[in-house]
């Protein structure tokens, strides 16, 4: 949490103004950038050794720990893939949740097993689960 | 031409002190202007970057959230680094406990130093920031306990195209 000594200024007034969206999206940045400059610190990896390991340019490193960075799915995959380790987790509610397809497609019941559960205490906003988008159906039964 | 700026605290947020610049006989500091004025016309990036400098209130103002050594900006100036963004922010960042937000502007041009506008706030700052140095160096300023004393009482010319 922000500790404001002036809480009336203009900044404040924007700050208040900003959407949801955005909000998340800056926290999840500096997150991620936060998780993996984390990582790299705790087994004294430089950034210039990461660049190697990815084999990108540093410049590029330094742009992915600047917590400004748009990180793709793919990036995030081949960061946890070389670290072995996550760099983000989606949390789930239970092991098993009814995912919805189509309007008309079956709900298909999957085994969520091997998922991985929540670390990042600031995801918990990301937590819903998936049988509140199907109340009305049972497992296997059409949308209507 | 010469403009007098003071320096005015905006806030304190977690870890870092804000501060913006003001010019004499100007109705808000340069900041806040951009804030106004670009909320109409770019209100997502706006919030943005808004957001961020929240963020770094929050965490510090670490070098490696600000890119220190790729820009070809001089000295403590740099440009609020989000990408992607066509709107520029510039300000000084002068420790990890201390920002200083100036002005900026549209990027319409591949180098800041073909835009009139945001070479105009990147040279007030790189003015501001030559002055801050001289000014520690002289004792008129230090920093005490992470925050930077005696600000309150200095302005500075800046000299500003016509």
């Amino acid at each position: 949490m922000i500790k404001m000594k002036k809480n009336n200024s203009f900044f404040s007034e924007f700050l208040q103004k900003v959407p949801d969206h955005i909000n998340r999206e800056m926290d999840l940045s500096f997150e991620i950038a936060d998780r993996i400059h984390h990582v790299l610190k705790e087994r004294n990896i430089t950034q210039k050794q990461f660049a190697v390991m990815m084999e990108k340019r540093e410049s590029e490193i330094s742009r992915w720990l600047s917590g400004s960075h748009n990180f793709t799915l793919e990036t995030i995959s081949k960061i946890s893939a070389i670290l072995k380790t996550d760099i983000i987790q989606v949390p789930r509610e239970s092991e098993k949740v009814k995912v919805p397809y189509t309007k008309s497609a079956t709900c298909k019941v999957v085994n969520r097993k091997s998922s991985v559960t929540r670390i990042d205490q600031h995801l918990n906003y990301h937590s819903f689960s998936f049988s509140s988008l199907n109340k009305n159906s049972k497992n296997g039964q059409k949308f209507s | 031409m010469k403009k007098k700026y003071r320096i005015t605290p905006l806030e304190d947020l977690q870890e870092v002190s804000l501060f913006v610049i003001h010019g004499e006989n100007e109705k808000c500091s340069d900041f806040e202007f951009f804030l106004r004025h670009f909320s109409h016309t770019h209100p997502e990036e706006v919030s943005k970057i808004v957001k961020w400098i929240s963020k770094i209130g929050e965490n510090g103002a670490l070098e490696r959230y600000f890119r220190i050594n790729e820009g070809k900006i001089s000295d403590n100036v740099v440009a609020i680094p989000i990408e992607k963004l066509k709107l520029r922010l510039y300000c000084i960042r002068w420790d990890e406990k201390n920002l200083l937000i100036g002005g900026g502007g549209l990027k319409q041009t591949a180098k800041y130093q073909d835009d009139p506008v945001l070479y105009q706030h990147v040279k007030i700052l790189q003015q501001i920031d030559k002055k801050l140095k001289d000014r520690f160096k002289k004792g008129a300023l230090r920093v005490v306990d992470g925050i930077i004393q005696g600000l309150e009482r200095l302005s500075f010319d800046v000299n500003i195209d016509d």
